[in-house]
């Protein structure tokens, strides 16, 4: 009896020493033998996609390691080498849950699921997905499909539980307050002949508890191809609205959740945006081909004291860009993050700048680099 | 028929009078009857020319007009796979829009897209195909033939006696292809109409091969149908050729990633086409020669993206109408052995319209173009064997668009010139250099939100040496040497967002390299056997940026290494040629990475074919295509999966 008291003792200790082995030769993620439950204040780096080019299948999920300033290209698709087809195709947006990493990829018509060490987990089909926003153990996934939707998905049993019709092409959103903010941007329904003939944006508020559309407040905006930017006060968003090319030109808002109102308009558009430290940077610099000149209305919005000023990085630093195509900012040291997708469809760039707008390092991604989510533990 | 077995593998190199070959020149339209004092097409014609005549035609395991094309050194052919899928003809890589495609004398034009897609030519009616680099040497050309910096003349079967003759070919892909032809031969006139149907369900299993796993599915959606007929009339100078295209099918789109087949591509087209067109040539006393002719032609286009067939997609529905009308006059002279020029006028007018249920989209509604080019040639032969061909061309286009604003280009001149040395019986020696543009299209100019009018045309220029080397009838070598570049390429880049593409001049290639063709002929007493080899090295390079990392990467589908090899051997009236093509690694994007490798890709295919005599009058063949022997996994685009092996089977009846 002792004897076999002891030999399960010494299987049960071989067990959990070899589980502990093949736990470490798990992916490549730095602090990965961290036993506490995430805190999320520890910054090891940040997870980033390039959305790829449409029909080439080649959209990736790179990770770039923060403590040694490395980037491992193609990181998903090597520890993922079995998965058909790869990530996909066309890869639309990026969210992180405590167990998750997940992935939009709109030309394969999937959310990908998979854990934070990059593993594949699951893949749920949704048509024409876009953007994709978190919580309390459920995805929320916009779709324009079928006029615009949002579908509630189950991260514990990886299938679409619920659905619910919002306004038409719907793209960023956001909860706040046990609510969820889908924002229709209506850009197909946008009239480029310069006609007039535009809808309307507007933003659908959708109950969590009943997953039904509870109002849709409109903003008078057009085209608002946009995410939610959460502001500083975590109440408002801030929402971009494209124009329609001719006469109705690019625009900013800022929507307050509380009041269900539009409280700010900027006379420029704001394509990227990103927050820090309690301000709103503001990023949109396009190449004209009409006056073959940089366009730029980059700025830093201080909500508290409603002012503006100038954004850290000079215009001049993006002469060598072919197109800016995103901005994020380290919420841990300021450091500013400019993708480039260049020519669109060879591979892009992101390059890192200080908090003081010097240019630090360029950093190779795949194909559109467009996407970027913080690796918090 | 059995001359012309041999003769078929021979037609390699420039069909100049040094080789037997002359008469059965094929770059003409009317050459079969022209009787004229003194033929004023140059002697002279050095210039790389390769052509494929009828019983080439027949002998290779070819079904369609793009499949014998990949016969040319050179040539690459951008196959969307399946039977339906577009088939664009790319020389020395310089892109489908700088190969002029010219269907019996005339150009073939797309006002909108600047390609002709060679799926709608029908092999059994193609009497021969040939590809000029550069263009023809001939004085009596119109302004029209000068205008790419290669030409693909198609030539359909002129009838030679009264007569009916039917074809069937079935097999793989449910392919059920019917075809007749009906002549009238009869003293000075000839005619001819030729009909058919093509159907296809485009159904074949693919693979796709990863370090990893393989991926097999079968390809829907990639059904064809299609009417197509054509007329042919002839009386002493003057022939009329008519045509007429009618088509629907599937487009299958690219194999990406995804979870089941709910979202694959249901995207449909429809095509109309219909034109007519007449040239006449005669000559005058004096050594002149006049050409006038004229063409008329209609083409519609609606491409479908349907939600209700799939919820994945948003709504597109355009028609698009083409028209276009062209006239033209060549006249030449030739005095003498040693001197002869030829000038020649030609106008065009192109009209587009589209009408569009598609969400999101501002094409323009209608657009026209006038287009007037005028070529003037001068050749010398200032004896010992030595030949100059000089042209210059000059191209003026002014468009109107229901926009208002619409490009319009000042008078481009652009030269060619060509050198040849013929003085010796077994070797002839040539050189030539081109200029040559394309303009922006219709595409490019109007169909982005916000398009610019100020694009400059796309210019190439090519500087080639080369040389022919004949044995007799038995072995023929023809090799050539190019550098060639473009500049001002035309690109489209989607900016801020996926409605506003931004087009522009913003591109620069260089390319060299070298084409070499072989063939050879040998008889055994009744039978008899013929080889044929082709080599293309091909160093095309991005020269876009400097500042770029990917500057000088090779050009995306550009192989460095391509070639075939035909054998074909033939005894009374049966027949057998079994081909091997190749085409090497390539790259999707200039930007040379492993991800954007293409693998290189063979394939070995078999034709077998009897023909015979039934009854007294009849004659009749059967035959047999086994493509792909090897069932290769291939793509020449990437994520379009080419068919594996699949067998084809062709009956014919002549009376």
């Amino acid at each position: 009896m002792k004897n076999l008291t002891k030999y399960l003792l010494l299987a049960a200790m071989l067990f959990s020493a070899a589980t502990a082995c093949r736990k470490s030769h798990d992916p490549i993620l730095p602090g990965d033998d961290d036993e506490d439950p995430a805190d999320n204040t520890e910054l090891l780096g940040f997870y980033f996609v390039s959305e790829g080019q449409w029909g080439h299948n080649n959209a990736t999920l790179d990770y770039y390691n923060l403590q040694t300033y490395t980037m491992l290209n193609n990181w998903w698709a090597e520890i993922n080498p079995t998965v058909r087809g790869s990530l996909g195709d066309v890869a639309n947006d990026i969210a992180v849950t405590d167990e998750f990493v997940l992935v939009t990829v709109n030309a394969s018509n999937l959310l990908e699921i998979s854990e934070r060490g990059g593993r594949h987990v699951a893949a749920v089909e949704i048509p024409n997905c876009r953007m994709i926003a978190c919580d309390g153990g459920y995805a929320y996934v916009t779709s324009y499909a079928n006029d615009g939707y949002v579908a509630k998905v189950s991260l514990t049993r990886k299938q679409v539980e619920k659905t619910c019709a919002t306004g038409h092409e719907p793209e960023g959103l956001a909860i706040v307050d046990g609510k969820l903010y889908v924002l229709n941007s209506c850009s197909y329904h946008t009239d480029f002949t310069g006609g007039g003939n535009n809808e309307i944006a507007s933003i659908s508020v959708i109950d969590l508890d009943t997953f039904t559309e509870v109002d849709r407040v409109f903003l008078g905006i057009i085209n608002a191809y946009s995410p939610l930017t959460l502001m500083p006060d975590g109440k408002s968003f801030f929402i971009n609205s494209s124009g329609d090319y001719n006469g109705v030109a690019p625009c900013s808002i800022i929507y307050d959740t509380r009041t269900s109102a539009v409280v700010k308009t900027f006379g420029f558009g704001g394509t990227y945006a990103d927050v820090y430290d309690g301000k709103l940077y503001i990023f949109d610099t396009a190449f004209s081909y009409t006056t073959m000149d940089w366009v730029s209305s980059n700025c830093i919005y201080n909500p508290e004291t409603d002012t503006v000023s100038s954004f850290p990085v000079p215009v001049s630093a993006f002469a060598s860009f072919g197109a800016p195509s995103g901005v994020w900012i380290n919420p841990k040291d300021g450091d500013i993050y400019i993708a480039d997708k260049g020519n669109y469809t060879s591979p892009g760039s992101l390059y890192r700048f200080g908090k003081d707008g010097a240019l630090i390092s360029r950093i190779d991604t795949g194909v559109c680099p467009g996407h970027l989510a913080w690796d918090l533990r | 028929m059995i001359g012309a077995v041999i003769s078929i593998f021979l037609q390699l190199g420039p069909a100049g009078p040094a080789t037997p070959l002359f008469a059965h020149d094929t770059t003409s339209a009317v050459t079969d009857t022209v009787k004229a004092s003194r033929i004023i097409h140059i002697k002279s014609a050095a210039l790389p020319v390769a052509s494929l005549d009828r019983k080439t035609i027949e002998a290779l395991p070819a079904s369609s007009v793009a499949d014998a094309a990949r016969y040319f050194a050179g040539v690459q052919i951008k196959d969307y796979g399946g039977v339906g899928g577009l088939k664009t003809v790319n020389v020395r890589s310089l892109g489908a829009q700088h190969t002029g495609i010219y269907y019996n004398g005339i150009r073939m034009d797309n006002a909108q897209n600047g390609q002709v897609d060679l799926g709608r030519f029908s092999l059994d009616n193609l009497e021969s195909m040939t590809l000029y680099q550069a263009q023809k040497a001939e004085l009596l050309q119109p302004a029209s033939d000068l205008a790419s910096a290669a030409s693909v003349y198609l030539k359909t079967r002129a009838p030679e006696k009264t007569g009916l003759r039917a074809s069937l070919r079935t097999g793989a892909f449910g392919t059920v292809n019917p075809s007749g032809t009906v002549s009238y031969v009869k003293r000075d006139i000839k005619a001819s109409v030729n009909a058919g149907w093509l159907y296809s369900d485009g159904k074949y299993r693919f693979t796709f091969h990863e370090p990893a796993y393989d991926t097999t599915a079968t390809r829907t959606n990639g059904d064809i149908r299609a009417l197509h007929s054509e007329l042919y009339f002839n009386w002493k100078g003057l022939t009329v050729n008519a045509y007429g295209y009618k088509s629907e099918r599937g487009l299958p789109g690219p194999v990406v990633r995804r979870i089941s087949d709910q979202y694959s591509s249901k995207d449909r087209q429809w095509d109309r086409s219909a034109f007519i067109q007449a040239s006449w040539e005669t000559s005058f006393p004096g050594n002149w020669q006049l050409r006038i002719g004229g063409k008329f032609a209609r083409d519609y286009c609606r491409y479908l993206q349907d939600p209700t067939q799939n919820a994945a997609v948003m709504k597109v529905d355009n028609k698009y109408r083409q028209n276009e009308l062209y006239f033209y006059a060549a006249l030449a002279w030739r005095p003498s052995d040693w001197l002869g020029a030829g000038f020649s006028i030609d106008g065009r007018r192109n009209g587009f319209s589209s009408e569009s249920e598609t969400l999101a989209a501002a094409p323009v509604p209608w657009a026209k173009r006038l287009s007037g080019l005028t070529a003037a040639q001068i050749a010398v032969s200032p004896g010992c064997g030595w030949h100059i061909h000089t042209s210059l061309l000059s191209s003026v286009f002014k468009d109107k668009t229901s926009a208002g604003s619409a490009w319009k280009s000042r008078a481009k001149w652009t030269p060619t010139v060509i050198v040849s040395y013929e003085g010796l019986s077994w070797l002839k020696l040539r050189t030539f250099y081109k200029e040559i543009f394309r303009a922006p299209t219709f595409n490019d100019l109007y169909y982005s939100i916000g398009g610019r009018t100020n694009l400059s045309p796309e210019y190439s220029r090519q500087l080639d040496a080369g040389a022919d080397v004949s044995i007799g009838k038995v072995f023929k070598l023809s090799a050539d040497t190019y550098l060639a570049g473009i500049i001002n390429k035309i690109v489209a880049i989607p900016a801020a967002s996926q409605f506003r593409w931004s087009v522009i001049n913003y591109g620069k290639v260089r390319a060299k390299g070298v084409d070499v063709s072989a063939a050879a002929s040998v008889n055994i007493k009744e039978v008899e056997t013929s080889f044929r080899a082709t080599w293309s090295y091909e160093d095309s390079r991005d020269r876009t940026d400097k500042a770029s990392r990917w500057y000088g990467g090779r050009t995306a589908y550009s192989p460095l290494h391509s070639g075939s090899l035909v054998a074909a051997v033939g005894y009374k009236g049966l027949n057998a040629c079994v081909s091997w093509l190749y085409t090497g690694k390539r790259y999707t994007d200039a930007a040379n990475i492993p991800a954007n490798e293409l693998d290189p890709w063979y394939t070995t295919d078999l034709a077998m074919a009897w023909k015979g005599s039934i009854g007294k009058r009849a004659k009749g063949g059967i035959g047999v295509d086994i493509n792909n022997i090897f069932d290769q996994d291939y793509e020449v685009v990437t994520r379009y999966p080419m068919p594996g092996r699949h067998i084809l089977i062709k009956l014919t009846i002549e009376y």
